[in-house]
């Protein structure tokens, strides 16, 4: 009797010890897992944006040398300016502080300066 | 067909250090410095005709250094002329490694607010073989268009070789708006220099060892962490307590600009005063110096006090505005130079 208690308490005890760490790394493997899914997920999600966008840039690229074909076909030099946002504050310095005012001083000041002969 | 295309770029030539902002985003600084080889050896060593900026100094003792600006301006010789050259087209090229023979570089450069024509017109020959369009503007002028501020305020620009003010006041600012001081970065660390042989005769200093002592300890408040550096004193190192040299040194310069600031408040109308007095920008690698828009505030205590505030971007702000003005600048316009 006594040996037949010995006997389910060592087992039971066994038992616990060897499910515990296998349960830990159970739980575990889930939470990375899941952590690890959700981060696809949203990887997934921010690729397909930033693929969409360059759909669309790709698009606009071709729709300007399209058009920028056309209209430049007859010369033998064409300009491009780097920088269109430049263009479009060119357009606003009317209205900006400086005023066209000042590039006519600073071009007349420096057309001046090439003149002088001191 | 060929196309070309227009790079924009904003240069501050400075006597120390000198930038580079172009219209595709890039932005460089470097030591505006050349080396050329002493010697055979260094020459064999160093495998290279030439080095610039930090490279140059990094192997200082193999090189003869030249530092090509005084004052804020590029010296009168045919050595400092073709090593501006050389930092130039090294900024342009490090900054625009696309750049084909066919494209077209506008650059709008800073100089000292009161450069003689020469002095602009010497930039004008040195970068016409690389450069296709070049504006030359007044170095806080630039600053502030940087900024956008057009509005009534100061600008003090610190540099190494001067110390530019410009007072904005809506309109395009006049030379009676402008002052250009000498008493800049290169006359502190030479303050400093004196003042410290003068205490502790023997000391080993180099110009490298003063700048890095003015860019970490560097102050003109009242009060602030003693100033204790370790220097040699014939191979022998030691530690030196020179918060008092640094002071007074600092000082010399900060009383200075005070006093300028002071002049263009005094003469400015007197219904904007207030508002100039409360609008001071402090800028250029001088604006580092610990507390430095509180000596200025302080100077004016007897005008009825007054509001320094330093610029963010101390290295670049006089770059951007050079760049914005020349993105800004119609193509009409730039045809007639």
């Amino acid at each position: 009797m006594l040996e037949n208690s010995v006997v389910q308490i060592s087992t039971a005890k066994l038992m616990g010890v060897s499910l515990l760490p296998s349960s830990i790394l159970l739980v575990s493997g889930i939470i990375i897992w899941r952590i690890w899914y959700n981060r696809q997920s949203c990887l997934q999600t921010k690729t397909d944006v930033l693929n969409d966008e360059l759909r669309q840039i790709k698009k606009q690229m071709a729709d300007l040398q399209t058009a920028k074909n056309k209209s430049g076909s007859d010369e033998s030099m064409q300009t491009v300016n780097m920088s269109s946002a430049a263009q479009q504050t060119r357009q606003k310095t009317g209205q900006s502080p400086g005023g066209m005012g000042l590039f006519e001083y600073l071009i007349e000041d420096n057309i001046q300066l090439r003149q002088s002969t001191s | 067909m060929t196309t070309s295309t227009i790079y924009h770029i904003g240069i501050d030539l400075g006597t120390s250090q000198s930038s580079i902002v172009t219209s595709t985003g890039k932005r460089l600084s470097t030591k505006t410095c050349v080396g050329h080889p002493k010697d055979i050896i260094s020459q064999k060593r160093l495998n290279k005709t030439h080095l610039l900026g930090e490279e140059a100094l990094k192997n200082r003792l193999s090189l003869d250094l030249v530092w090509p600006l005084a004052d804020g301006v590029v010296r009168d010789d045919a050595v400092a002329k073709e090593a501006t050259q050389l930092i130039l087209k090294d900024l342009i090229q490090q900054t625009l490694p696309n750049l084909e023979k066919q494209d077209k570089v506008y650059a709008t450069i800073g100089v000292p607010a009161l450069a003689s024509v020469q002095d602009k017109k010497t930039i004008i020959s040195i970068t016409k073989d690389f450069i296709d369009k070049i504006l030359v503007v007044s170095e806080p002028f630039a600053v502030a268009y940087g900024i956008d501020r057009f509005d009534e305020c100061l600008i003090v620009d610190i540099g190494a070789g001067t110390t530019d003010l410009c007072r904005m006041s809506g309109s395009i600012p006049g030379e009676d708006d402008q002052r250009s001081l000498t008493e800049a970065g290169n006359f502190l660390d030479q303050a400093i220099t004196d003042a410290i042989h003068q205490q502790y005769p023997d000391v080993q200093l180099t110009p490298q060892i003063i700048k890095g002592i003015k860019e970490k300890h560097g102050y003109v408040s009242n009060n602030n962490d003693p100033a204790i550096v370790s220097l040699t004193k014939k191979g022998q190192p030691g530690s030196y307590d020179i918060t008092e040299i640094l002071h007074k040194s600092c000082l010399k310069l900060s009383d200075t600009i005070g006093q300028a600031v002071q002049s263009l408040v005094a003469d400015f109308d007197p219904d904007f005063q207030e508002i100039l007095r409360h609008n001071i920008i402090v800028a250029g690698g001088g604006s580092r110096l610990m507390g430095i828009e509180k000596a200025i505030e302080k100077s004016l205590d007897n005008y009825g006090g007054g509001k320094a505030s330093c610029i963010q971007d101390v290295e670049f702000c006089g770059a951007n505005g050079c760049l914005k003005m020349c993105q800004e600048m119609p193509e009409n316009y730039w045809d007639k130079i």
